[in-house]
């Protein structure tokens, strides 16, 4: 009975899956949605080719209750959370190392939280809603994005890529929400640096 | 009530903090109050409260522009990297 049952899903899925086919119809939205969630090409692609291999492991489970593609797009999905749990793990574990000695906030704020003289906001000479050089300023936003690190960085894609709820973004990476401000915070003087040096100190 | 003063006179690592707080979510009062009162006063947090802000809106922008193409060569690989796979 066991074994019929299996030859049944087997057969099933032989006539659900084509793999030969998966490139062809399914690799360019798949990206698609990687790098929406990721925003780094590399990245979006090694997720796609790992949620293929997965697909072919898992083939036989594959029930045709979902068409193939909605099938490969929730294993892709996993592959994100899985990369971003990660990442969010290292991070903590980054920062636990190193501790209060690379504080960021001492990069910013004095010991009484007041502002560093040379690290205070200064006057922005553009105009950030300018719309004339909006690619330019685009180009810029994201490269200083890229260059935050660790779990601000993570923080970030999936508050403003992703538009997820902050109270969703706590449960899936497991921090409190007062270490949510926090990083947050962290993430946003640094970008805020990173654009004044590179676009409105000029 | 040493509590409250803290709140009512935040400094400018804590009401920096909470600009970023009230970009995404509405302040409980005696924060907002503190808040206001600060940049009132710190021509500082009151500059970076509105640089936050713009840049905040541009962020929520960037979601809608353009994603990269997926590049052809990378499909031929993993056409033959399925097709490898098929084989075992």
């Amino acid at each position: 009975m066991q074994v019929e049952g299996n030859h049944i899903t087997v057969q099933k899925a032989m006539t659900f899956c084509n793999p030969k086919e998966w490139v062809k119809l399914y690799a360019d939205d798949l990206f698609k949605f990687a790098y929406s969630k990721v925003s780094d090409s590399a990245l979006a692609q090694d997720l796609v080719q790992d949620t293929f291999l997965s697909g072919l492991q898992a083939m036989a489970q594959f029930r045709g209750d979902s068409s193939e593609k909605t099938w490969l797009l929730a294993i892709l999905k996993n592959k994100i959370i899985d990369h971003y749990r990660k990442a969010a793990k290292t991070a903590v574990a980054l920062d636990s190392i190193t501790n209060s000695d690379s504080d960021p906030d001492h990069l910013f704020f004095n010991e009484k939280g007041h502002w560093h003289k040379e690290m205070a906001p200064k006057a922005w000479t553009h105009d950030a809603n300018d719309h004339l050089n909006q690619n330019e300023f685009t180009r810029i936003l994201r490269a200083c994005m890229d260059k935050l690190t660790g779990i601000g960085k993570t923080l970030f894609q999936q508050k403003y890529l992703e538009e997820k709820k902050s109270a969703d973004i706590c449960k899936d990476l497991a921090i409190t929400s007062s270490n949510y401000w926090v990083i947050i915070h962290r993430a946003k003087l640094q970008l805020r640096v990173c654009l004044e040096k590179n676009w409105f100190g000029n | 009530m040493k509590h409250h003063l803290h709140t009512l006179l935040p400094c400018c690592k804590e009401a920096t903090l909470l600009v970023e707080k009230q970009l995404q979510q509405p302040l409980p009062l005696l924060q907002r109050i503190g808040l206001r009162f600060h940049l009132l006063y710190c021509y500082l947090c009151s500059r970076y409260a509105k640089q936050s802000k713009a840049i905040d809106q541009q962020l929520r922008a960037l979601q809608t522009s353009a994603e990269p193409a997926l590049d052809e060569t990378i499909k031929l690989q993993w056409e033959v990297l399925i097709a490898e796979e098929l084989k075992k």
